[in-house]
């Protein structure tokens, strides 16, 4: 009997420091995905194809390199991807390009579609504020025309590897 | 055992919580791109052009001499331009100078055309490309009533125009 008394006692203790430890997990988990946050300075400017530098040669690209996004500590293995709301005009292209956060790589300029595109991968953990560059190119061949003023929203995502 | 069960369960939903916040988590920020392209219409040429006229077949007009080997590019990203052409003071009595431009794709050329102090039409249709080393000769006329004719020289304007 009290063997058995006792058992239970040891049965109820360990089922409570299972709770104990789940609380702390999960309180920790949470408190770590609080903490990270993801913003952007604000829209690029105009991008406004005028030219050409040489005659017989494609339209003059432009760029915009007046944003940045700063990101509140992250996980190992995040990745940040970026992706349009809806499609370029024909023959017009928007990249981007950002400053990768520390310790990742960015994938250089890339082609924006409705399709999310890794933008910088193997995002290192780190506490504190990083804040880098983000950079839109926007080319466009002769065939594209006359393009009217119009806009894009930009998704840029950081996910963290589960 | 109701503890017990209560217990289990806190702890169950704990671990679940736990493990999905890591899998699941992502942020997002977006951005307002604004772009547009406006109208773009460039024209250059290549090429310094000598036109020389010094020989005829007795009994004959002065012999015609051209120029070849010069070069335009064009960037149109409009529909429908043309290339015009117009020298900036009239040629000596007896003597014509005249071009010709090859036609980019898809657009005509007007063939060689005397050329004046109005514009000229070279070549017509040119919608939306951007073209290199196209041809462009140059042509030299003289009857014999020019008579001798010191060196001199021309600007010829290019220009694209026309276009939607």
């Amino acid at each position: 009997m009290r063997r058995a008394a006792s058992a239970a006692r040891l049965g109820k203790f360990s089922r409570r420091v299972v709770v104990a430890l789940a609380c702390v997990v999960a309180c920790f988990s949470s408190s770590r995905a609080n903490a990270q946050s993801f913003k952007v300075s604000g829209n690029p400017g105009t991008l406004a194809i005028q030219g050409t530098p040489v005659a017989g040669t494609a339209p003059t690209s432009v760029s915009d390199a007046t944003t940045t996004y700063t990101l509140t500590s992250a996980q190992n293995g995040g990745k940040m991807t970026a992706q349009l709301n809806a499609a370029m005009p024909t023959g017009l292209t928007l990249t981007i390009a950002v400053d990768p956060p520390p310790g990742a790589s960015s994938s250089g300029p890339v082609a924006l579609s409705t399709t999310p595109q890794n933008v910088a991968t193997g995002i290192v953990s780190f506490t504190g504020n990083a804040t880098r560059n983000i950079t839109y190119t926007l080319t466009a061949t002769a065939a594209a025309g006359i393009v009217p003023l119009q806009s894009r929203t930009v998704t840029l995502t950081i996910t963290s590897a589960p | 055992m109701k503890v017990v069960r209560f217990s289990s369960m806190v702890a169950a939903l704990a671990l679940v919580s736990a493990l999905s916040a890591r899998a699941a988590f992502a942020q997002t920020a977006t951005q307002t791109v604004t772009f547009e392209v406006d109208a773009i219409n460039q024209i250059a040429v290549s090429g310094t052009p000598s036109l020389i006229i010094n020989a005829a077949v007795a009994g004959g007009a002065p012999t015609t001499v051209t120029s070849t080997g010069n070069t335009w590019s064009v960037t149109t990203n409009q529909t429908g331009t043309k290339i015009t052409a117009s020298i900036s003071s009239a040629m000596p009595t007896g003597l014509t100078l005249s071009a010709q431009l090859g036609a980019p794709s898809g657009a005509s050329s007007a063939g060689l055309k005397s050329l004046g102090t109005t514009s000229v039409d070279l070549v017509t249709g040119i919608t939306k490309l951007n073209a290199t080393g196209l041809s462009l000769s140059y042509q030299l006329d003289a009857t014999a009533a020019a008579g001798v004719v010191t060196s001199s020289t021309r600007v010829v304007t290019y220009t694209i125009t026309g276009g939607v």
